[in-house]
């Protein structure tokens, strides 16, 4: 049992306000199935919690012109249950179905999960690979940052103490793809997550492609090196073999309770792989019995 | 129709998926206080003082070392006194690992006895603190005591070595000496945590009259209420724990738990009622499984028959003891009973005191850490002189006729029914992958297949002709009510496998009546006889004999009754069914135009003052039949990843007559999916510089397998072995514990079937399986 305030915000206005007098006593929940834990583990005290669960203007997912916009307070069950998704952001449609449980699903929002700045966050790579923007308003402004700048550290993130997160944009893209490696099949905070996304031209070269990663480094990363070496190429055995070589220099992994660095090391490459021929519609050459 | 051997839902079923059902947590008594520990941040330190004064200025009411009665006792009263190792009190002078609780605090709200906890103030002298057990019997080690008590005696501990148990019969130089070959490996078995549904916790409720009712988790009522007697200093009369059920055990209760004299203590003090509840963090430093490593060293012959055996056993069992002695025997015993040896066998073991943990039963009580290591060695032979290892084990077990120890070396008996043969012969068809399984040698690609096979078994309580270390009988009162229904007292505890459902088919199977007409009373420890307490699978095979037992002599009297109503002698008389009359009907044996029903019966003997049918006793078994387990596993291993994944498993128990195989299979899947979490996940590394555990107690870095991790549904087969244990009750043996021993060693051999990498030390996570495929040349990329 351990302390805490909680106030409930009815809307957005409501809840920038609230930010704005409690500053650093704020600690924003929505989904609240991080802050529950951090509270039992001791490493939140006495905070005031603010909830917006319930504002209605931040849940939702919506799609115009090419474009997806997902209100921050979208829990991730309504992403994993998306048939609009499932076709347009594959790679967020299955991390959401990776994502926990369905219990913490059923809680747990996008927002929050980005928010937190866990490296392991399961929606962090997809949204990476997807060239995400995250809109963020506090008192009297709002400003929109690229996915990839928004992530600082463990736990850290670009998000002032008055800040919130309003909703995450990107644009559609059928080929993309999301795998992850956990201590186990469900409830498992992950031991390395991929995500891939590409565009190709008519003749199978790739034009486009974004490739994320999660807990390989102390935030969710992009892997550019890997990215360089598929761009502009076919996704035939040489490429797949350079791109498995180039994502060493993309990660820096550490050992921590669920694994060491060398283990994430050793399957970050094979990881990649899978989503990267997944993405691009291709069957990885692996799963052979005899 | 007779339900026993028949699929029955469960009786307390309703109560249990509606919320409805009650356990300890769940009792609420007006004017109740909430009690939270302070527990220790240091693995090893004196305490100096506590001052209280601040938590009693909010009013809480606080108990410290200075409020106890200072008797020294060990949490587990299974075994006789006299074979009892004793080192703790209530509370402590001395934290001797993080976790364990030293003071206490009760007040109006949980908030404010956590408020109140964070006021105490706690001087320590903080001591070195030694972790592994190696360490610790070296010279110079920090000592976690100095002296301890076995039975009334006083023992002075060296080196921190808490029991040393050497057991050795026939001749094991010659049946070395006259082996081809000898075989010799190291095996090593992880600390890992029970993560039974309900925490630790206990409501105590002090009364009027000087004495204290409480509600407790407990696997014996009788157990609780000994020792909470003796920590408050009252007669046993004062105190009556209530039989409650039980989330989950896997034998985390067997012990009376470190919360509960806590919790009776404090309700004493405040003269309240006081609720002390565990969160899964605590719970995690309250209990663990015994870590363990053994030498292993097996003599064998060309033709296939096993000579000899050594176990050298070394065992970290934290810093109580919760029975690593009774643990060391059983130990023995269960690799004593495995094979014949020719009768050669040798045990060494060493127990040790380190600064983690107190360890305590759990589901096995050793014979799953000791099966890995003889049924892989089996493995090994038979891979290593080619032997078939279905005839190897057929060869060399122990079977029908032969001795099981059931308790370490003190309780034996002969094995009556054995249902080894079945499983092996016809759990080989169903496995059909284990005929084609090849060699590791044979097998090429990213995913590697193998199947693997061991066999266990476990004992069915811990009776014998004989008395030996261990306490095993039960109690039960049953009576006829006037209408034919049967009423039964008995303190016998179900852990959530269906112990009360197999009592209550017992009464239906002696009294001839349907299952809605049996039922089994509210019990505390002042209206029931003792029960030692339910553990080594002893719930339906002894505590459903004593209810037999008790039935059976209350039909006695019954036929008596019915003797006098019908003008004939009892011993004439029998009860059938009567599905008509929906209760059973005494008649004249094979005159069915004679008879009247059990209701008219005791109805007419109530009208005419003879009396009431009801019988109570206590009821001791003869005997500890084995209940035997087979494990077909296939597994999958990803040269990519290391990833183990399990696409088939055929499991064969032999309980004797399953009293409801619903229940039975559940219990044998659920014991393989604990088995999987324990080779492929589980584990409690402490971090060497605080004492702590790694995952701090957090379930979210504690992995164990769910349903996902599992075979399909279709791909799990199960099936029963066709026995009846001639000294159960209606045939029936027990499985719980059985039902774990070898699912370690069969996914550990299919792994090597897979891969040809033989692993001695759990748990085999991704990581460890990769690496090894790696310097194999093994792995894929």
């Amino acid at each position: 049992m351990k302390n805490f305030e909680f106030i409930k915000a009815p809307d957005v206005k409501a809840a920038l306000a609230l930010l704005d007098k409690e500053k650093d006593n704020a600690y924003l929940v929505a989904g609240s199935t991080n802050a529950m834990v951090d509270i039992r583990a001791g490493k939140v005290n006495d905070r005031t919690l603010i909830g917006i669960r319930d504002i209605e203007a931040l849940s939702g997912i919506k799609f115009s012109r090419g474009k997806i916009t997902i209100g921050a307070g979208t829990t991730i069950s309504e992403i994993a249950e998306s048939s609009l998704l499932a076709k347009k952001a594959p790679v967020l449609f299955q991390a959401a179905n990776q994502f926990a449980d369905p219990t913490t699903r059923n809680s747990a929002t996008i927002g929050g999960n980005i928010a937190n700045a866990s490296p392991a966050a399961d929606t962090a790579p997809p949204l990476l690979a997807l060239k995400a923007e995250v809109v963020i308003a506090k008192k009297g402004s709002k400003r929109r940052v690229a996915m990839e700048d928004f992530f600082l550290g463990v736990n850290k993130t670009v998000l002032e103490k008055d800040e919130l997160i309003l909703a995450i944009e990107f644009s559609a893209n059928p080929h993309s793809a999301f795998y992850k490696v956990g201590l186990r099949n469900a409830m498992a905070i992950s031991v390395v997550t991929a995500a891939a996304s590409v565009r190709k031209d008519k003749d199978g070269n790739i034009t486009d492609v974004a490739i994320a990663l999660g807990s390989v480094a102390p935030k969710p990363v992009r892997a550019f090196n890997a990215e360089k070496a598929v761009l502009g190429k076919k996704a035939d055995e040489k490429t797949i073999a350079d791109l498995m070589k180039a994502v060493s220099k993309d990660i820096s992994p550490i050992d921590d309770v669920r694994a060491s660095a060398e283990y994430r090391k050793d399957i970050a490459p094979v990881i990649v792989k899978r989503v990267f021929c997944k993405a691009c519609g291709i069957c990885p050459n692996e799963g052979r019995t005899k | 129709m007779s339900v026993i051997g028949k699929n029955t839902p469960r009786i307390d079923g309703p109560a249990k998926v509606s919320g409805k059902q009650q356990y300890a947590s769940d009792i609420i008594i007006p004017g109740m206080m909430y009690a939270v520990t302070l527990r220790s941040p240091y693995p090893h330190a004196e305490i100096l003082s506590i001052d209280t004064s601040e938590a009693e200025a909010m009013g809480a009411v606080c108990l410290t070392y200075e409020d106890i009665i200072p008797v020294i006792y060990n949490e587990r009263s299974v075994s006789v006194p006299a074979a009892t190792y004793r080192d703790r009190t209530v509370l402590p002078k001395k934290a001797r690992h993080i976790g364990e609780p030293i003071a206490a605090v009760a007040a109006d709200t949980e908030e404010l006895a956590y408020k109140a906890m964070q006021a105490l103030k706690v001087e320590y002298k903080v001591l070195d603190a030694v972790y592994e057990p190696e360490e610790a019997m070296k010279d110079g080690a920090p000592q976690l005591y100095d002296k301890i008590y076995f039975g009334d005696e006083e023992v002075i501990v060296k080196n921190n070595i808490g029991v040393v148990r050497n057991i050795d019969e026939g001749d094991s130089v010659g049946g070395f000496a006259r082996a081809d070959r000898i075989f010799e490996e190291d095996f090593e078995l992880p600390r890992i945590y029970h993560c039974q549904l309900e925490t630790k916790g206990c409501v105590a409720a002090p009364d009027t009259e000087g004495g204290i009712t409480v509600w407790a988790t407990a696997q014996s009522i009788h157990g609780n209420r000994q020792l909470l007697a003796q920590t408050l200093g009252l007669p046993l009369s004062k105190v009556n724990v209530k039989k409650i059920t039980l989330g989950g055990g896997f034998g985390s209760s067997i012990q009376v738990n470190t919360v509960t004299p806590i919790c009776a203590a404090l309700a004493m003090k405040a003269r309240r009622p006081v609720k002390l509840l565990s969160a899964r963090e605590e719970d995690f430093y309250s209990h663990h499984k015994y870590p363990s490593k053994f030498h292993v060293r097996i003599g064998v012959t060309n033709d296939g028959v096993i000579t000899a055996a050594h176990v050298k056993a070394l065992i970290d069992f934290g810093a109580h003891q919760i029975q690593p002695m009774s643990f060391m025997g059983c130990v023995a015993g269960w690799f004593a009973s495995l094979y014949k040896y020719e009768g050669n066998i040798k045990f060494d073991g060493v127990a040790v005191y380190t600064n983690k943990t107190p360890c305590c039963a759990m589901q096995g009580y050793g014979n799953p850490q000791i099966n890995f290591a003889i049924e892989s060695m089996v493995d090994i032979i038979c891979n290593e002189m080619g032997f078939d290892p279905i005839q190897f084990r057929l060869k060399n077990y122990r079977g029908t006729g032969e001795e099981f120890w059931g308790q370490g070396p003190t309780i034996r008996s002969i094995i009556k029914s054995c249902g080894v043969e079945e499983s092996l012969v016809e759990g080989s068809k169903l496995m059909e992958e284990w005929a084609t399984r090849g060699k590791p040698e044979d097998k090429h690609g990213d995913i590697l297949t193998g199947v693997g096979l061991a066999r266990g078994f476990h004992c069915s309580g811990t009776a014998g002709p004989k008395e030996g270390e261990v306490i095993d009988y039960s109690s039960a009162l049953v009576k006829v009510n006037e209408d034919g229904s049967i009423d039964c007292v008995t303190p016998v505890m179900d852990h959530g496998g269906g112990t009360w459902d197999a009592l209550a088919k017992i009464l239906t199977e002696v009294f001839k009546v349907p299952l809605n007409m049996v039922g089994l009373s509210p019990a505390d420890t002042k209206n029931t006889g003792y029960d030692v307490c339910t553990h080594a699978t002893r719930g339906v095979y002894c505590g459903g004999a004593a209810v037999y037992n008790a039935a059976v002599k209350c039909r006695d009297k019954l036929l008596e009754f019915a003797g006098r109503v019908m003008d004939e002698h009892p011993c004439h008389l029998e009860i059938v069914e009567n599905e008509e009359l929906g209760q059973g009907f005494i008649q004249v044996k094979g005159f069915p135009q004679k008879g009247r029903t059990i209701g008219e019966v005791a109805k007419i003997a109530q009208i005419n003052s003879w009396g009431t049918a009801m019988y109570a006793e206590s009821f001791r078994q003869k005997n500890c039949p084995p209940c035997f387990t087979t494990h077909f596993v296939k597994v999958a291993v990803n040269t990519r990843t290391g990833e183990i994944t399990i696409p088939k498993v055929v499991i064969y128990g032999d309980c004797g007559v399953a009293m409801n195989p619903d229940l039975l299979y559940g219990q044998l899947i659920g014991s393989f999916n604990r088995g999987l979490g324990y080779v492929l996940y589980e584990n409690l590394p402490h971090d060497e510089r605080t004492g702590k555990l790694k995952n701090n107690g957090l379930l979210v870095d504690y992995k164990m397998p769910t349903a996902v991790e599992m075979p399909k549904a279709e791909n799990v087969i199960v099936r029963h072995a066709h026995t009846y244990e001639p000294t159960g009750p209606f045939g029936a043996k027990g499985i719980g514990e059985a039902a774990l021993a070898s699912v370690q060693a069969a996914i550990a051999n299919a792994i090597y079937n897979a891969t040809g990498i033989r692993f001695t030390k759990l748990p085999i996570t991704p990581e460890i399986m990769l690496k090894a495929l790696q310097e194999k040349g093994l792995a894929h990329k």
